[in-house]
């Protein structure tokens, strides 16, 4: 038992979590959290599986990935809370 | 020891996200959501991953938080989490997810990697790429390709931004008036020099384009809120030019080193300068991007340079 | 250890102590504006005493300056954050008394 499987561990259930809130709420801002919520546990897993071996430097590799998933990932937020403001929009102007 | 606080804060992380996605109020939830993604900093530091650290510290609460906050603001709405769906489609997907995780969990527990994978090939070819920090080495040259066609995305996404924006352009807050003035005085020079640091120290040491391009985003959030905020307008060209430049930069990086070998095959004795050069195009458009998204989601984006 | 690591690190254990009475305060006060007074306990002594104790305990002077200039631009910050909610509670108690307790 490693730090990096406790954070792997940890990751799964982080992304379960946000999973089931994606699929299960129902106010969108709270969905888009979810979704927020799910990216962030997987990063954790991979980046928790970049420190496999004990010793040594960690892969670099999951950690290149991670970094630009980041990054789409904050842009991809973004881009939902956009919609979501338009789609309010349009709601309030169908009333 | 460190185990311990290692387990500590792995159970810390996960009542956090649940923690947050169970509040009654929506605002509570996105303030969680922004310490969740502090706390995950400090996750990313404990398993050996400053970069991330770095850019998760800045986005988590500063960017993220700051897009969330502006949506909260524009849509408040106080619906409690997940009251409306009926029980026989709660009970499943509920169990399914926690069959999902238990699934994950067992399999992580018992077939946990022991091969080195790509890491090996990695740190041998880094004298080669033109720095000491695998990371830069993996993002702006081995995976170039990749970050490429994610700087065109991140584009994208900041033009989808305008194309989503208020008819009517909001008038921005103005939380802290003159105290704001002075402090953007007093540090802008210092942003400034720590955001070319981070860019120039990543080629040897954690840093590079996309913590200083978050800050940068971070930055231009705070200038948003300050007292001259820059006008962000589709139809301006500095806008649109500086959208542009992280992606059209690469590309051209891309298509120069064609003359000497394949696409993005950089020479070695030049790497350096190369991702260097790549690596402030990507950090100013990462930055307004960001800055863009932000004035997005706050109803502050203009179609006009001029009003 | 040398007498600085010892002075060091019993400066890092008495700034956790002042980020655990920030915490504390947090959960237990009343009302924003006190709140915002149990966060500069954070930001000043607390962030404070953990820096200095830090930077007692490097080898190399320049990191335990760059230390120090952390500490400045953080409470830099959190002073001009702090005026922005202070500003924006005293207003919304003005017109009306609709602020936010979260």
């Amino acid at each position: 038992m490693n730090s990096a499987l406790l954070f792997s561990l940890a990751g799964v259930w982080i992304a379960v979590i946000g999973l089931r809130g994606v699929l299960l709420e129902i106010d969108l801002l709270r969905r888009i959290l979810a979704a927020g919520v799910l990216g962030t546990g997987i990063f954790l897993v991979l980046v928790a599986m970049a420190r496999r071996m004990p010793e040594g430097p960690p892969d670099p590799v999951p950690h290149g990935m991670v970094l630009t998933g980041l990054v789409v990932s904050v842009s991809a937020i973004g881009l939902l809370l956009g919609l979501m403001g338009r789609l309010r929009d349009l709601e309030e102007d169908e009333r | 020891m460190t185990l311990a606080f290692d387990a500590l804060l792995a159970v810390a992380l996960v009542l956090l996200a649940d923690a947050a996605l169970r509040q009654r109020r929506t605002s509570e939830a996105v303030v969680q959501f922004m310490v969740f993604g502090l706390i995950t900093a400090l996750a990313w530091i404990r398993v050996d991953a400053p970069d991330l650290a770095l850019t998760e510290a800045a986005i988590g609460s500063g960017v993220t938080g700051a897009l969330l906050l502006a949506a909260l603001r524009r849509i408040g709405s106080e619906i409690p989490p997940s009251s409306r769906v009926s029980w026989w489609i709660r009970l499943p997907v509920e169990a399914g997810c926690l069959a999902l995780g238990g699934l994950l969990s067992w399999t992580l527990w018992t077939a946990w990697p022991e091969t080195s994978g790509l890491a090996a090939a990695a740190h041998q070819e880094l004298p080669r790429s033109g720095g000491t920090n695998p990371v830069t080495a993996v993002v702006l040259n081995y995976r170039a390709w990749d970050t490429l066609l994610e700087m065109a995305v991140l584009w994208v996404a900041a033009l989808c931004a305008f194309a989503l924006r208020d008819r009517s352009p909001a008038a921005l807050p103005d939380p802290a008036g003159p105290v704001l003035r002075y402090y953007l005085a007093r540090m802008m020079p210092l942003f400034g020099l720590t955001i070319v640091y981070l860019v120039w120290v990543g080629a040897r040491a954690p840093g590079g384009a996309f913590p200083a391009g978050a800050l940068l985003g971070g930055i231009g959030v705070l200038l948003l809120l300050g007292p001259q905020p820059p006008r962000l307008a589709l139809g301006s060209r500095t806008t649109r030019f500086l959208l542009a430049v992280g992606t059209a930069n690469f590309l051209f990086v891309a298509l120069a080193m064609l003359g000497h070998g394949e696409l993005l095959e950089y020479p070695v004795a030049q790497a350096k300068a190369w991702i260097l050069l790549i690596e402030f195009g990507c950090t100013v458009s990462i930055g307004l991007s960001f800055t863009v998204l932000f004035a997005g989601c706050a109803g502050h984006l203009h179609g006009e340079p001029e009003g | 250890m040398t007498p600085w690591q010892w002075v060091g690190t019993i400066l890092v254990w008495l700034g956790v102590l002042f980020f655990a009475s920030t915490a504390i305060g947090l959960l237990r006060f009343p009302d924003t504006l006190c709140r915002l007074h149990a966060i500069a306990k954070a930001d000043n002594p607390g962030l404070g005493c953990v820096v200095v104790g830090l930077a007692l305990l490097q080898d190399n002077p320049l990191d335990a300056g760059k230390l120090v200039l952390v500490w400045g631009v953080a409470l830099f910050a959190s002073a001009t954050s702090a005026f922005g909610l202070a500003r924006r509670i005293r207003r919304a108690r003005a017109s009306g008394g609709q602020e936010q307790t979260s």
